[in-house]
């Protein structure tokens, strides 16, 4: 009924978008586990990532370095400026405001990132860039009908790394044993010893870096806009709900039934994906606030 | 009364209508310009819905990121009333929009009183990107992302349309007309708020555990506040769009909801009237940052970051405090939204 | 306007205070004055015959003036224009303010209009709110006298009630939308529109795709049609007027389910893109633009769709030219709105064309695109109509004096012959699209066959009430 090689390719597509929603929201959900701020600003450190990537690539001229390098430097630069920008925010911005009600935290990073969309507007300019040789040079694989980019896999490797890291570092490392603490019960964990000021602010750190790296990969197949931000912001929030806040399985599980609705939807009832992401992530606050996963 | 005993009762709002009512006629003395004329209509329609959001927020301790999907279900109603049934009878459109925000805004609250705090602003969040993507997708009625054109309209059965002009319409007689429902709808308010009803609410949000253990219905007040606040939400939405004279789906983001919040932020969201002076401020700072600055977004980041890190008062709130007198608000002692009680309490609250 | 200012007055008076609406009746002299003019008007009613181009018509006009001819002001012109400067929409709206700052360049270094510079107000087109609220700023505090830009289609029907009811003379650079002038500005007074209307787009995409693809046998008679569009009213009317007439010019054809998107609200096209190839079309018709056709053409080079059907579209060449590279696979048609492609006509036939575009690149270090020469062609038009104005008055003309020459206009531009039509006040030019393909001479994609359509043959007469009825009428077979 449905042609073999569409049906692989939404199967591939389904995987695509759960691998970019999973980056996107796996580090919304560890800043939100361990410090329990709804980070706003996290799409637009995305698109940081993403505009420094093709920045580099493009202007800067990054792409006459031999290949490899298109695929490692410019991601990490893009990473690491999105989390040297969280190193400057979380002290000054958002430490101010932990002991105050969450909805201010929500507001202060509700401000940050306006502030952060019009630097993006400041520093790069009104107009689109994208970068092009990175993306073909990978070719494609002939699925007879039609092709699937090999890039995409990089992107799917990428996200089922990161979710593998974050596994590995939470569960079996001594500072995701801290995380998880922390995350659980934080006066506890203070007074236990843990430094719970320098842990906040290295997962703010960490959740960033993974936004700008990921925002970096993601510019090489798409271009980087302005409206970068608040687009993938939208969605991770999704995400976050319908797996549940904070829980990182949650994210996993979430990015997949998410990305796998909207392949499913824009193949039989386009008109209707915005709508329907919406009223699923409502339907799951109604049924089952916590989430699928969440547990808190 | 003393002078000084109206301004302990009821804040800035006198002066406030008397200058908005002497506006029109400092234009005509070249004080003002028309185009000051245009932005304080939109300041009070915008002060309107502040005053409505702060309902939930300053009185009931509940942030709401999604007051836009009332605001807009308001400006619909009466875009599409005038679009597929000729009504041009203002009054009748506003009628027709408050009830719509009435139902709309009940069918909500249901839903989203069953939260509290970060989850209630995540819920109503989510609700109001319902209204958006339906109003951008159902092309066919809301004429999608690029909107209804709503013409100016007959105030109280005259046909003002049909004699003048939108520039002279809007700032003379529409200007007045407004004027009428803002006076009209912050008595309402202050009277709901002063009411019984308003004082338990104020003391659902001051302590939620202790309200619920003397006995009051916290969810249902919370819900029968999100009603009122939904529906005079919609009344400035119906304003909003014979005075833009478009509506689009962006009224219904998330993100218009944000100017919304930032609003009653600035002016102060701990008083009665901090929203309308906080609305009017914010007008003409985005107007006059977008002309200085294409950055102006991030002018009003960092006003937003201020505020909140030093100012969370806000203006008016600030002022009050430094006067020593408390407005319209039973209590002015800490500026937190709603004091964690000592019982530990999930953020996460489910049935009534 | 003495008869609303009346009621206006009266109305505040008779709530003000009584000894402010003394003064109000003493400050309403001196409102009366008009801005940039410094002559007090008497009301006095003249009668000119007047012989315009194309035939000799006597007008009866009434002529406000002081009795003798209104001396030019010294005074410099305020000239507003908004254009998308940020995001997607900025590959179109960027290179339109560029031909507009050229034109606007030109004229003052030739001594401005009448002597008089113009000053040119450039603020940000956006999502229709903020572009009505910031045209609205325009007007009443600028003050500004004339009004140029707008790309997108959103935009205009906003806008143009406003300009109207605000009396601001008006040529819009695109939003070219057939509604503007069938919906919200009926009978436009001030307001008019240089480029190309927006069913003579689709039609000529249409024409130029049946000429290329189905004619020469490319592209079997009964070949299915996917279509991508942006979700507001330009996506929708292209698919509509687009898909009529390629029905008309070739009744075999298998018209699909469109896909619409949220203008530059997608980045990853990977769902749509695998939904069109699972239609298995032979012809895709998309009227993406700007930052999303750069995306998606990158994006469908990866999955393939090049290779599974034929491009046929109405802007893939409609921005800043270097914007499509050599990767874009060659062959499939590419249009321009159906106005400009800065190749054609040829600069050897038409040295006109050399020479903007020179002084164009020279400039700007781009290429000129269709908004670029649009924008250009409307402000030397603007420049022509108000000396030729003045020249008939006698002195420095006002609006209603240069509509009725703008009307009656048509001028030589880079792109060929353009002029207004009375009656709906758009502009027309012979239509263009073309096949995409790589040229040595250029670092990017260009046209490669270049298709001119007489405009007559792609868009409604005056007759027509609207251009849907007219494409209706049209028999089966039609060819362009």
């Amino acid at each position: 009924m449905i042609d073999p090689s569409i049906f692989l390719l939404s199967l591939f597509n389904g995987l695509l978008y759960a691998s970019v929603l999973f980056l996107l929201s796996s580090g919304l959900n560890l800043i939100y586990g361990v410090m329990r701020i709804i980070n706003l600003a996290h799409g637009n450190l995305f698109a940081f990532g993403a505009y420094i990537c093709v920045w580099l690539l493009i202007t800067y001229g990054l792409q006459s370095l031999p290949m490899p390098a298109w695929y490692v430097l410019p991601p990490l630069v893009g990473g690491a400026v999105a989390a040297g920008i969280a190193m400057v925010v979380e002290p000054t911005l958002l430490r101010p405001v932990y002991k105050r009600p969450e909805e201010f935290q929500l507001l202060v990073t509700f401000g940050v990132m306006l502030v952060l969309a019009d630097l993006l507007l400041l520093i790069f300019g009104g107009i689109p860039i994208a970068a092009r040789e990175p993306y073909f040079v990978m070719g494609f694989i002939d699925l007879g009908v039609a092709n699937y980019p090999i890039y995409n896999f990089v992107i799917i490797g990428l996200g089922l790394g990161v979710a593998i890291f974050l596994w590995f570092l939470t569960y079996r490392t001594r500072f995701g044993t801290m995380l998880r603490a922390t995350s659980l019960d934080q006066s506890m964990a203070q007074a236990m010893g843990v430094n719970v000021r320098r842990l906040m602010t290295l997962t703010f750190v960490l959740g960033s870096f993974i936004a700008g790296m990921a925002g970096a990969y993601l510019a090489i197949k798409d271009t980087a806009t302005l409206t970068l931000g608040v687009e993938t912001l939208v969605l991770a929030f999704i995400v976050m709900v319908t797996g549940g806040l904070g829980s990182m399985k949650g994210a996993f599980v979430g990015a997949l039934v998410v990305g796998y609705l909207r392949v499913l939807v824009t193949l039989l009832y386009p008109e209707a994906e915005l709508m329907l992401l919406w009223l699923v992530t409502a339907g799951i606050l109604l049924a089952r606030p916590q989430g699928l996963f969440g547990g808190r | 009364m003393k002078p000084i005993q109206i301004f302990q009762n009821f804040g800035i709002i006198p002066l406030l209508a008397a200058f908005l009512a002497f506006a029109p006629t400092l234009a005509q003395l070249g004080v003002l310009t028309e185009f000051h004329i245009n932005l304080l209509t939109y300041g009070m329609v915008f002060g309107l819905a502040g005053l409505a959001f702060n309902i939930l927020l300053g009185y009931g301790g509940l942030l709401s990121f999604g007051h836009a999907a009332y605001f807009a279900v308001g400006a619909y109603t009466v875009a599409t009333l005038y679009r597929y049934l000729r009504i041009e009878n203002l009054e009748v459109l506003i009628a027709a929009a408050i009830l719509t925000s009435l139902v709309v805004s009940a069918f909500f609250g249901l839903v989203a009183t069953r939260f509290t705090r970060i989850f209630f602003a995540i819920m109503s969040l989510a609700l109001t990107q319902i209204v958006w993507a339906t109003t951008l997708k159902i092309y066919w009625f809301t004429g999608g992302s690029d909107g209804i054109r709503v013409p100016h309209m007959a105030l109280l059965g005259i046909e003002f349309q049909k004699t003048m002009a939108r520039p002279e319409y809007l700032s003379s007689v529409f200007y007045y007309y407004t004027l009428g429902v803002f006076i009209a709808a912050v008595l309402l308010v202050w009277l709901i708020l002063h009411s019984p009803f308003g004082r338990t609410l104020q003391a659902t949000r001051d302590n939620e555990v202790r309200a619920e253990f003397i006995g009051i219905p916290v969810r249902r007040y919370r819900w029968i506040a999100f009603t009122i606040s939904g529906t005079f939400t919609g009344l400035a939405g119906a304003l909003f769009a014979v005075l833009n004279g478009h509506v689009t789906p962006e009224i219904s983001n998330w993100i218009f909801s944000g100017n919304i919040v930032f609003l009653t932020l600035l002016g102060g969201f701990r008083t009665f009237d901090g929203p309308l002076i906080g609305a009017i401020l914010f007008i003409f700072i985005r107007q006059y940052a977008m002309g200085y600055t294409i950055y102006w977004e991030l002018v009003l980041g960092a006003i937003l970051i201020t505020m909140v890190l030093i100012f969370s008062r806000g203006i008016m709130g600030t002022l009050y405090q430094y006067l020593g007198i408390a407005p319209g608000m039973t209590s002015l002692k800490t500026p937190s939204i709603a004091i964690k009680a000592n019982i530990p309490t999930r953020s996460l609250k489910k049935g009534g | 306007m003495s008869g609303e200012k009346q009621s206006r007055r009266s109305f505040i008076t008779a709530v003000g205070a009584g000894v402010v609406g003394l003064a109000v009746g003493l400050a309403a002299g001196s409102q009366v004055l008009s801005a940039g003019e410094k002559v007090v008007e008497k009301t006095v009613t003249l009668e000119r015959t007047v012989t315009q181009q194309g035939g000799a018509a006597t007008v009866t006009r009434t002529v406000t003036a002081g009795g003798t001819a209104r001396p030019t002001p010294t005074t410099p012109i305020k000239v507003g224009a908004q254009y998308l400067f940020k995001g997607g929409g900025a590959v179109l709206g960027l290179p339109g303010a560029y031909g507009l700052r050229q034109a606007i360049k030109e004229i003052n270094d030739a001594g401005g209009v009448l002597g008089r510079r113009v000053e040119l107000l450039e603020r940000d087109e956006g999502a229709t709110d903020a572009t009505v609220t910031e045209f609205r700023k325009l007007v009443l505090e600028d003050k500004i006298d004339y009004y140029f830009g707008l790309i997108s289609s959103g935009n205009t029907p906003a806008v143009g009630p406003e300009a109207e009811q605000n009396r601001v003379l008006t040529i819009f650079t695109d939003g070219c939308t057939d509604l503007l002038f069938e919906q919200a500005v009926p009978n436009p007074k001030y307001v008019f529109r240089i480029t190309n209307i927006q069913s003579s787009d689709a039609f000529t995409a249409a024409a130029g795709g049946v000429k290329v693809l189905f004619d020469t046998g490319v592209v079997p008679k009964d070949a299915k049609v996917a279509g991508i569009h942006p979700d507001y009213a330009y996506g929708r009317l292209i698919h509509d007027f687009g898909t009529t007439m390629l029905k008309k010019m070739v009744p075999e054809v298998q018209i699909l389910d469109p896909q619409f998107v949220q203008l530059f609200g997608v980045t990853d096209f990977s769902a749509q893109i695998t939904a069109i190839l699972a239609q298995k079309p032979d012809v895709l018709l998309t009227s993406l633009w700007g930052g999303d056709y750069i995306n998606f053409y990158k994006q469908s080079i990866g999955y393939g769709l090049f290779k599974q059907a034929k491009f046929i579209t109405t802007l893939g060449f409609g921005g800043s030219p270097q914007t499509v590279g050599k990767d874009h696979p060659p062959g499939h048609i590419m249009g321009v709105h159906a106005n400009y492609w800065f190749t054609h006509p040829d600069w050897t036939t038409w040295p006109l064309n050399k020479t903007f575009s020179e002084k164009f690149y020279q400039l700007w270090n781009e290429w000129p695109s269709f908004e670029g020469e649009g924008a250009y062609v409307s402000g030397l038009m603007w420049k022509s109509a108000i000396e030729k104005a003045a020249g008939l008055v006698g002195g420095y003309p006002d609006h209603t004096e240069v509509i009725p020459i703008l009307e009656h206009m048509g001028y030589y531009g880079p792109a060929g012959y353009v002029w207004f039509r009375k009656q709906n006040h758009q502009g027309y030019k012979n239509a263009v699209t073309g096949v995409g393909g790589e040229d040595p001479t250029y670092p990017f994609a260009t046209m490669t066959q270049v298709i001119s359509i007489p405009i007559e043959k792609v868009s409604a007469s005056a007759e027509y009430p609207t251009s849907k009825a007219w494409l209706e009428s049209l028999p089966i077979g039609y060819r362009a």
